[in-house]
């Protein structure tokens, strides 16, 4: 690559990074829960992406770098299978911007997201946030579509008897049929 | 009762209270670097060792006075200064070296201690691109033969802090190596209870990664090892990564 052209691909590919890190720093976080780890697995996807960056700039370089990140995160637990013990403390969570008492649910919801399994929680993660179809999901994961859906539903149930989201107000709906 | 679209808001409500942990011109860095490690690993084996004489590679790297100082234990550094030259070095056997091999200056075997900096390319360990082999290296020929290899295996090879830490513990002596990733300049560890200065070099190919070692006699087969620390030059402790020490 010429020199002019690699520091244009690098200035486009810093631009990149900036606009990009807020929203997978998010998923990370929410896929596995920690700060660290999840500082890790962002950075280790961007510069994957980095290595591709003549390939995807002109494609979706944001989906590219979320799957690489899902993929990074996915060889990780298998390669570490056990299952860790929930933290006891406060996730790393941003004040609401605007109304006084929405931190309390969602704490509420983030310390839900610590009952479940990685893979129940990647299933949501990829599901209600990154809002990917359960096509989508069970491809990411290297799960079979019937998979995503059962691990769905059992996550849900979980996170419905959890502390904090057991009332009626916070229910958490049942899945859908919705694909 | 709540909508799957609400969760779905909720979710993205959740947001970290914390950045990236680099800038995005640190990225593109380490992204020039990595691509840099690639080149290097796929042609180390045809490109001739980069020899470092006497403790050249030591005096190159060094930290600081500390990095410089003889470990306990440790023998005194072989004779002979950078400027003087040796056979050109070769490895018998396993991963060629990626850049400089350090000479530590002690005797191993029937030789002296060296290390150097190997590809690793796993396709289980995807973000493990080197680790840090540890040899023999006889001066009268050049040549070296590896001993013990160890390499990260859980994260990134280069992410910040220590990785690899190898505790080999043979007959009345023990040794440690690996590496730091940062600004290290000094290195330190707690081995059957006593502190223990590690020797430090930067590695020729990416001076933010700090080889370390250290060596000491032993008062059992299993030495203890614990408390393996780096500090800034300004004497701060820097993040410890993963400091615990595997036995080979």
């Amino acid at each position: 690559m010429h020199r002019t052209e690699r520091s244009t691909a690098d200035a486009e590919f810093a631009d990149f990074v900036r606009s990009a890190s807020p929203g997978l720093l998010q998923a990370a976080w929410l896929l596995t829960g920690e700060r660290e780890a999840a500082r890790d697995l962002v950075q280790t996807a961007l510069l994957k992406t980095y290595a591709a960056w003549r390939r995807v700039r002109a494609d979706d370089a944001y989906a590219y770098t979320r799957r690489v990140l899902v993929n990074a995160h996915v060889d990780r637990w298998r390669r570490r299978p056990w299952r860790e013990a929930p933290s006891e403390q406060l996730p790393d969570l941003s004040p609401a911007p605007d109304a006084t008492g929405t931190i309390d649910s969602r704490l509420a919801l983030a310390q839900a997201l610590g009952v479940l399994t990685r893979r129940e929680r990647a299933v949501v993660v990829l599901r209600y946030y990154a809002d990917l179809s359960e096509a989508q999901v069970a491809d990411d994961l290297g799960i079979s579509r019937g998979t995503v859906k059962s691990t769905a539903s059992k996550a849900l149930a979980k996170l419905r008897v959890s502390p904090g989201l057991r009332d009626d107000e916070r229910a958490i709906p049942h899945p859908s049929r919705r694909t | 009762m709540r909508t799957e679209d609400q969760l779905r808001e909720e979710l993205r409500d959740l947001t970290p209270a914390f950045g990236l942990g680099a800038t995005a011109e640190e990225i593109v860095v380490r992204g020039h670097r990595r691509r840099a490690r690639k080149s290097a690993s796929a042609v180390a084996a045809a490109v001739a060792v980069a020899a470092v004489v006497g403790v050249g590679a030591v005096r190159l790297g060094s930290l600081g006075d500390a990095a410089e100082a003889p470990a306990p234990g440790a023998a005194p550094a072989a004779p002979g200064g950078a400027e003087e030259a040796g056979p050109a070095l070769s490895v018998t056997s396993g991963g060629q070296p990626l850049g400089e091999v350090v000479r530590t200056g002690e005797p191993l075997g029937a030789g002296e201690r060296v290390l150097y900096v190997t590809p690793v390319d796993e396709p289980q360990l995807p973000d493990i691109e080197f680790g840090l082999q540890e040899g023999v290296l006889d001066a009268a020929t050049g040549r070296i033969t590896p001993g013990t290899f160890t390499n990260e295996f859980d994260g990134r090879a280069d992410a910040p802090g220590f990785h690899a830490g190898q505790l080999v513990a043979e007959g009345s002596t023990w040794r440690l190596f690996g590496y730091y990733v940062g600004d290290a300049a000094r290195v330190s560890v707690t081995v059957d209870g006593s502190p223990v200065e590690g020797r430090t070099a930067r590695w020729s190919e990416d001076p933010s990664v700090v080889l370390w070692w250290a060596s000491g006699p032993s008062g059992g087969a299993h030495p203890e090892v614990e408390g393996l620390t780096a500090y800034a030059a300004d004497g701060e402790q820097l993040p410890a990564g993963h400091n615990e020490v595997g036995a080979g």
